[in-house]
């Protein structure tokens, strides 16, 4: 839920509360304040009649207001009830507040019962009921809505620099632009974002050109020991064994030129430094690259099993594209055996590849590992995988690995 | 052939220089971005091999000036930078190739005559090494003038063996050429003993003369002496 809904969600919530809250208390006071003011009538009432019947005048009888009778004796009493009667005109009950007194004057016992119509209290008390109430909700009614106001004016850098936050890429090298703002949390806010992200950038910048100078680094050496021994191994007057020294040389300075290659892929990978993406037919991918391997699989004479039952279109850098394709192909070729099976299809958006291998996995978990070799003895640099997994981890792909017995099959799920 | 080579790696320098002079190319070098810029505006090259990363300034100033003074001239870029990025704007700024560190004397050597054809011979031209008529604007091959049926690999790695006759191929750099650096192979060549071998016999079947000489455990050479 958004924060300004909560608040405002919050902000209506106790004001109804109050708000029922007051009205009812104000429903209890005006009745209470009413009901005294008719006592209080009713006993003056009272008292005038009283009054009247001590001076001996006849007394007044207003039925059913006013009514006095001589009753036998009985002790002194003053009691107040509530009674309905018909009233005088209409044929309708109607709420009577009653004061009935006993009283000795002058040796008689008198019942004076004096009445007073509810009708009039009770629209009163409704009318200030109406009143209040109104008012009431009409001040929650402004004040949320002041509320509304001013929380989306003082949240609004916020908002502005939340969305400056997540559009922040780290390829683009570029600081974010966050809003200032005269509000202490936000602007120390502000203050603690620019520096992370100026020390996330910083290390991306260290990582970045460590890669590159690595990769440059290593590779001019690398270039010229290999030119180097390439010139050695053109030297036709070399021994047989000084041949096999430059020979073993040779490889080593391959594999090494390999091995520095295939960790700067990784960690360009890592590091997202492969930009632009297109939209790429994975059919036509697999299938140009399945001819572009056609001759390698006819040297191995495989048997090649191809399903392509649906094609999609996938968003990915077409370099990493390659590469994937590559190493997955490579893979499913080199640890094949001759005359063995390869079997690719495509199922909905899920394209797998199994392949046949000469014996079953030992460590099936560690398949996608760096350097993890199935063969120690194997020459195998032990990163194709690596970054097969490395690029669909950096790509919305689930990948998956299954070895049952001789087969091993790679499922890749293209989340579209 | 006048090629002009700026590296600034003396050492990597002078054996691509010696091997190009090998090939009978005038070879200039240059090792600063300065020497580079003399030469560049003081002789018209054939082709220019340009390291991009330079003491002095960026090799793709070089070839923005070299495509401005003299826009007939080929470019390779050689860069240790194995990025598509540079590989584009390299290639945008004019040049014609792209290498990428390490690369195999061979490699270079092969990449140079392939562009030394499109660029004096307008593309189209045929190789030829004795018998061997090589046809590049069909990919076709004759022998004695009757035609040689190759794979697409054979084609190139016959190819390959002609720009490099009389030199020690070895086998990192054949499948280097032929499946490029991408490519990994459990340093397990079988698969080009296999092409060399179907390369051969077919020759052989339509008439020619076997040229490659397998070297022991390095690798072929390709030659008729």
């Amino acid at each position: 839920m958004k924060l300004l809904t909560q608040i405002n969600l919050q902000f209506l919530a106790f004001s109804v509360a109050v708000m029922l809250a007051l009205g009812i208390g104000v429903f209890y006071a005006v009745t209470y304040v009413v009901n005294e003011e008719t006592a209080e009538k009713l006993e003056n009432s009272a008292l005038l009649v009283q009054q009247q019947i001590e001076q001996g005048a006849s007394y007044p009888s207003f039925p059913p207001f006013i009514e006095v009778s001589e009753i036998t004796e009985q002790p002194q009493a003053t009691v107040f009830a509530d009674t309905s009667l018909r009233s005088i005109s209409e044929e309708e009950m109607e709420d009577y507040r009653t004061l009935t007194l006993v009283r000795n004057i002058r040796n008689t016992t008198y019942k004076i019962t004096i009445r007073e119509s509810k009708l009039e209290a009770e629209s009163l008390i409704q009318n200030i009921f109406l009143f209040v109430g109104l008012s009431l909700f009409g001040l929650v009614v402004c004040l949320s809505f002041l509320n509304f106001f001013i929380n989306r004016s003082v949240w609004k850098p916020f908002y502005n620099n939340l969305r400056q936050i997540q559009d922040f890429s780290l390829q683009s090298l570029k600081p974010v632009a966050l809003q200032a703002s005269r509000i202490t949390e936000f602007s120390v806010l502000n203050e603690a974002i620019t520096a992370l992200i100026g020390r996330v950038l910083a290390d991306y910048q260290v990582l970045v050109n460590f890669t590159e100078n690595a990769a440059h680094e290593l590779q001019t050496p690398l270039s010229i020991m290999r030119v180097k021994l390439e010139s050695l191994l053109n030297i036709s007057t070399m021994t047989r064994e000084q041949s096999e020294i430059v020979q073993s040389l040779f490889a080593s300075v391959n594999r090494l030129a390999k091995l520095n290659s295939s960790l700067v892929l990784l960690t360009k990978v890592e590091n997202q430094q492969f930009q632009g993406t297109e939209v790429i037919q994975i059919k036509h991918a697999f299938e140009s690259k399945l001819l572009e391997f056609q001759e390698l699989i006819d040297l191995k004479k495989l048997t090649v099993k191809c399903e392509f039952t649906t094609d999609f279109a996938f968003e990915m850098n077409s370099q990493l594209c390659d590469i994937l394709l590559t190493n997955l192909f490579s893979n499913a070729i080199n640890h094949n055996f001759a005359g063995g099976a390869l079997n690719i299809k495509t199922d909905k958006n899920i394209f797998s590849m199994c392949n046949t291998i000469e014996s079953p996995l030992v460590n099936p978990d560690k398949i996608f590992d760096r350097f993890y070799k199935e063969n120690p003895a194997s020459k195998s640099s032990g990163l194709g995988l690596a970054i097969v997994k490395k690029i669909c981890d950096s790509h919305q792909i689930e990948i998956h690995q299954e070895c049952v017995e001789n087969t091993l099959c790679f499922a890749l799920h293209f989340l579209l | 052939m006048k090629l002009l080579l700026i590296e600034d790696e003396l050492e990597l320098l002078q054996e691509m220089q010696h091997y190009l002079e090998k090939e009978n190319y005038l070879c200039e070098t240059a090792h600063t971005f300065r020497e580079a810029d003399e030469k560049i505006h003081m002789y018209p090259y054939d082709i220019a091999i340009v390291d991009i990363t330079l003491p002095g300034g960026s090799g793709l100033e070089l070839i923005e000036m070299l495509k401005k003074a003299h826009p007939e001239t080929g470019i390779i870029i050689v860069s240790a930078k194995n990025s598509l990025h540079d590989k584009l704007s390299g290639l945008e700024t004019g040049a014609d190739d792209y290498l990428t560190k390490p690369f195999h004397l061979s490699e270079l050597n092969a990449r140079v005559k392939s562009l030394l054809r499109r660029r004096k011979f307008q593309g189209a031209k045929t190789v030829c090494f004795n018998e061997l008529e090589v046809k590049l604007e069909d990919n076709s091959v004759l022998v004695h003038g009757s035609k040689l049926v190759l794979t697409k690999k054979e084609y190139e790695l016959l190819l390959y063996f002609i720009a490099n006759k009389n030199r020690l191929l070895t086998r990192e750099s054949i499948a280097e050429h032929l499946w490029g650096d991408n490519i990994d192979f459990v340093n397990n060549f079988d698969f080009i003993y296999t092409h060399i071998n179907n390369l051969r016999k077919k020759i052989r079947q339509t008439g020619g003369v076997d040229y490659i000489r397998t070297v022991y455990g390095m690798g072929y050479k390709f030659t008729d002496q």
